[in-house]
């Protein structure tokens, strides 16, 4: 584990130098609008956490950071498992500050600031404000969608090459897509019963459940990507 | 002599190419230089040595632990100088420093520093933008700082102009004072061997040609320049290589 969080740190200061100005913008920006106008805006800053993805996968490709276990003691597999880790601890430190910022706003509700308080706008702003289910959905889902997306492309881009990524991603999404349909088609024919989402739990405990429950889902996912990948690499010699 | 590396009958088998059954030994002390032509086998060897390349069967032993099962052990106590990097190239050497640093118990930051300053490596320009020379000194440094009792480089004179060549070969001459180091350096350039190297072993083709003292190789064969023909029969007999030039009498 300590070998993981060794390389996880060299990824992140990797990424850090162009990130954090990015990463502090976008969130400054998201909060000060949130502020004013939907706290869910908040979780638009999941954005600014590919930056601390995106352009790391490049150096390290360019770079050629999986070799480094041929210099440094450490092991090839736990390279690639640190990325893995990596990718989901960027967007669950994400989340909590999407989670911690959007509960100042809501408390805050600083609309009460801005000027024609009569008006009809300013009461979708206040509508936004009262409703914090939507805005914790949005970032919680936001959280899963965004982790779920870059370990998979992680796995897919290690393991079949960057240069296939797109290749990669545009049948992935084909199939997703072609499942939705043929899904919806069969149960729209009555041919397999049809499949209603469970709503969401009413109670604030039931809520916290339910999320902390995406937040480990998607710490096994990305746990699972990392050990395929690296169980595919060690049997590939570089 | 207490041996700082040691192979014993290494087979690795690629489609086009195979190492056959390489023995040699780097005692404590000395540099040895690994000499052959490209695609001989050099760094197919290294590669061996560093877990790179998973062997076909033999056993490498580095600070008498096996490579492949204390690889963790052999690389805390080792240097490596590639061609490449393999560090993030927009960093600055502050950057790598900070990012390295955890890797290694023995780590010695003050260590570091003064080397960066001694080899005129400039802290705040991004390493990427070193040239080769430079490049070769941050990997040295790291070396030293994690005080590496090992030293394997992969050609690392290849690419750099006679000073930066100099230079580094009297860093390596001064890492050995200590006798409890060693310094295995690959390359194909023969007067770098004469130079510094103790040990000198030669692969040809996937194999050992010659493994041994270089006072040794050096008593036993020598250069003969001349034309074909002023060389007398006797001697022909024991040469061992040919090579003719076209800007002589004959090709």
């Amino acid at each position: 584990m300590k070998d993981i969080q060794k390389v996880m740190r060299l990824d992140f200061l990797t990424a850090k130098p162009s990130a954090m100005p990015v990463f502090v913008f976008v969130v400054l920006l998201c909060f000060g609008m949130s502020l004013f106008f939907a706290p869910l805006l908040c979780a638009y800053i999941i954005f600014g956490a590919m930056v601390f993805v995106i352009p790391l996968q490049g150096i390290a490709d360019k770079n050629g950071f999986n070799k480094l276990y041929g210099m440094i003691p450490v092991r090839r597999k736990n390279i690639t498992r640190a990325r893995f880790l990596y990718i989901f601890l960027v967007h669950f430190i994400t989340e909590i500050i999407e989670i911690i910022l959007a509960l100042i706003s809501i408390n805050l509700k600083l609309y009460r600031l801005l000027p024609n308080q009569d008006g009809e706008m300013l009461q979708m702003i206040e509508d936004s404000f009262n409703d914090n289910h939507l805005t914790f959905t949005i970032i919680i889902g936001m959280f899963g969608f965004f982790c779920f997306c870059f370990s998979y492309m992680e796995m897919m881009g290690q393991i079949f090459g960057r240069e296939n990524e797109m290749k990669i991603l545009t049948i992935s999404i084909s199939v997703f897509v072609g499942l939705i349909v043929g899904f919806l088609q069969l149960s729209e024919h009555g041919i397999i019963p049809i499949f209603l989402l469970p709503s969401m739990p009413s109670s604030i405990s039931g809520k916290i459940i339910l999320a902390v429950s995406g937040n480990v889902l998607n710490f096994i996912i990305c746990t699972v990507f990392g050990e395929i990948t690296a169980n595919k690499l060690s049997k590939r010699e570089l | 002599m207490e041996n700082i590396l040691e192979i014993k009958n290494l087979n690795k088998s690629y489609e086009d190419f195979a190492l056959k059954d390489i023995s040699f030994s780097l005692p404590k002390g000395y540099i040895m230089g690994f000499v052959g032509q490209n695609g001989s086998g050099k760094t197919t060897t290294i590669r061996s040595i560093l877990n790179m390349a998973k062997i076909d069967s033999g056993k490498i032993s580095v600070f008498g632990l096996d490579s492949v099962t204390d690889t963790i052990a052999i690389k805390e106590r080792l240097g490596v100088v590639f061609d490449s990097l393999y560090l993030a190239e927009h960093l600055n050497i502050k950057q790598i420093e900070q990012q390295l640093k955890p890797f290694y118990k023995d780590w010695d930051s003050k260590e570091f520093f003064s080397r960066a300053k001694e080899f005129d490596l400039p802290e705040k320009k991004k390493i990427g933008d070193f040239s080769k020379g430079m490049k070769m000194k941050l990997m040295i440094t790291i070396a030293l700082s994690h005080k590496a009792e090992l030293i394997i480089l992969d050609e690392p004179t290849s690419g750099l102009d006679p000073v930066a060549r100099d230079e580094l070969l009297d860093i390596l001459a001064e890492y050995i004072e200590d006798e409890n180091r060693g310094v295995l350096f690959s390359t194909h350039i023969t007067a770098d061997v004469e130079r510094i190297a103790d040990y000198v072993t030669i692969l040809h083709d996937g194999k050992v040609w010659y493994t041994g003292e270089k006072d040794e190789l050096t008593e036993k064969y020598a250069v003969i320049k001349g034309a074909e023909k002023d060389i007398p029969q006797k001697l022909k007999e024991k040469l061992i290589g040919f090579h003719a030039y076209r800007n002589g009498l004959r090709h």
